[in-house]
């Protein structure tokens, strides 16, 4: 009897172990940001410090060779990917582009928007029809997150798969 | 006169061959894509302060006038009010002029019907007091912005404006340091491989003075002088030295800048018994222009505490508002609002990492 109790609390924990690290997988842990414009370690700082100002970032580590920047987020912190484009263009330089790594817990059908753990719904553009499962790269497409050119060459793409573009929501892709 | 004279025109030649000299050695080191910065200690690039962070400057400008210095003490505070609006206001204290215009500023002789208006006592290395000058604000809006990896190219608008009413008694306008008004111009900065180079193009219209210069006998004359509109150019290159590569936020930077200034003005008005006295036979009160040669050496540490020194030569003509060689030194640094994050975090380095 005691065995057996014994062998339940086990199952149970192990499975709200595996629970517990699949909520912990099902959203954005880290993003990459490449800035544009910028050459001088002062500016670098800057914008590390406008990154920082945001609630659900916990350190950002800038590389000034590269000026590519790596952000580490909040545990279950709703993300706001709009508010990072715009730390950055108030620190006085651009995004040259952001991508973020999620890793889906179930198979999502990319056919439809997608609520993930940040503010605004996901549409997969050129991944129509493709089961999303496991980690995945996603790269955000808009005119706050790349150089006005590439985001007008993407622009009919977006808007062939997922309509007519809504502020409110975040465009990605998947390589 | 003739002493004076000689005493402003004395070395330009030697200045100009160093300056001459240095540009070409600029050049040759431009040529192989040296590392340049863009904080530039006398121009303002188009880039901006970042939104909402306070940015303090203390600077200091001395130069020998015959055999005492004149000097000035100055403090800025800049704040970034948009991301492309930065706006600053400067307030300074100087022993550059005296409390009155020069005694016997404009005299006058008469020949037949004719009246010939003069200057024949101008004063040089007399001591003043420190006076408080004024306060000069100055407003930047970047509308131009061409961003890519390691490089920009940025346009701003800018526009200033000055209450500093002094005794000034030199065509030459100077917002900052000696006269009131207002002026504008526009600004472009260029940066590709921390190659770096600005250009300044602006205005300066100048509200007159009003005040008394003491004739021969002691009597104070009321006194006006409409000081010359001006237009400026300014052309600023500046380098990184060290380091050759960043690792992290603690290394100190060392950059070295040459920045080229330039100003032509139209000559002075006095007006005296309600004479409008033009022209004043003197080149103090003339129309002029000039580009001085500026030199300069700056230390940043832990990417923000900024060091400038700078020597200001005068490489084609003069400006007869000051004497050469123009001392500068000036401290610098940005007050982020979130520093305590910053600070409570531990020692962070710039981590390289793959994509």
């Amino acid at each position: 009897m005691i065995k057996n109790r014994l062998h339940i609390k086990t199952i149970i924990t192990i499975a709200l172990v595996i629970m517990s690290i699949q909520k912990g997988l099902a959203q954005f842990i880290t993003a990459e940001i490449g800035v544009d414009g910028l050459t001088c370690s002062q500016c670098s700082r800057s914008v590390e410090m406008s990154l920082l100002k945001l609630v659900f970032v916990k350190d950002v580590q800038m590389d000034l060779e590269s000026t590519i920047g790596k952000i580490i987020f909040k545990a279950d912190a709703k993300i706001s990917f709009k508010k990072i484009a715009k730390a950055i263009n108030d620190a006085g330089f651009s995004v040259r582009y952001l991508k973020a790594a999620y890793s889906f817990k179930n198979s999502y059908d990319t056919s439809n928007f997608i609520p993930l753990n940040a503010f605004g719904l996901f549409c997969f553009v050129n991944t129509k029809n493709k089961e999303l499962n496991g980690e995945v790269l996603l790269t955000f497409l808009g005119k706050e997150f790349m150089p006005k050119q590439q985001y007008n060459k993407w622009k009919i793409e977006i808007k062939k798969t997922c309509g007519e573009i809504n502020k409110e929501n975040y465009y990605v892709y998947t390589q | 006169m003739l002493l004076k004279n000689n005493l402003i025109r004395q070395s330009i030649p030697l200045q100009k061959q160093f300056g001459v000299a240095l540009l070409i050695i600029l050049i040759s080191l431009f040529s192989r894509t040296i590392e340049a910065q863009e904080l530039f200690p006398h121009n303002e690039p188009a880039s901006n302060v970042p939104k909402g962070v306070f940015g303090i400057r203390a600077f200091y400008k001395t130069y020998p006038e015959v055999d005492l210095m004149r000097k000035m003490y100055a403090l800025r505070v800049m704040y970034g009010l948009l991301p492309r609006l930065t706006v600053m206001g400067t307030i300074s204290v100087t022993n550059h002029h005296g409390k009155d215009l020069p005694p016997d500023l404009v005299t006058h002789t008469h020949s037949g019907n004719q009246t010939t208006f003069f200057t024949n006592n101008i004063q040089r290395g007399i001591k003043y007091p420190y006076q408080f000058s004024g306060v000069y604000l100055y407003a930047k809006y970047r509308f131009l912005t061409f961003d890519r990896k390691n490089k920009h190219f940025r346009m701003a608008l800018y526009a200033d404006w000055s209450n500093v009413g002094v005794a000034h008694d030199e065509a030459e306008p100077n917002l900052m340091d000696d006269t009131k008004g207002y002026g504008g111009g526009i600004i472009a900065t260029y940066l590709k491989n921390h190659f770096a180079v600005s250009f300044t193009g602006g205005f300066i219209k100048p509200k007159y003075y009003e005040g008394y210069s003491p004739d021969i006998g002691g009597q104070k004359v009321p006194t006006k002088i409409e000081y010359g509109r001006a237009v400026i150019y300014n052309l600023s290159f500046g380098y990184l030295i060290y380091p050759k590569k960043y690792t992290d936020y603690n290394q100190t930077n060392i950059n070295l800048y040459v920045e080229f200034i330039g100003k032509s003005f139209e000559a002075a008005k006095v007006t005296q018994y309600g004479f409008i006295n033009v022209p004043i036979q003197t080149p103090l009160l003339e129309k002029g222009n000039y580009i001085e040669l500026h030199p300069s050496a700056q230390a940043i540490f832990d990417s923000n505490f900024r060091v400038d020194i700078s020597v200001g030569l005068p490489l084609i003509k003069r400006s007869f508002a000051r004497f050469y060689p123009v001392y500068y030194i000036g401290i610098q640094r940005y007050l982020f609002p979130n520093a305590k994050k910053m600070r409570n975090r531990s020692k962070m380095k710039m981590q390289k990492y793959n994509e």
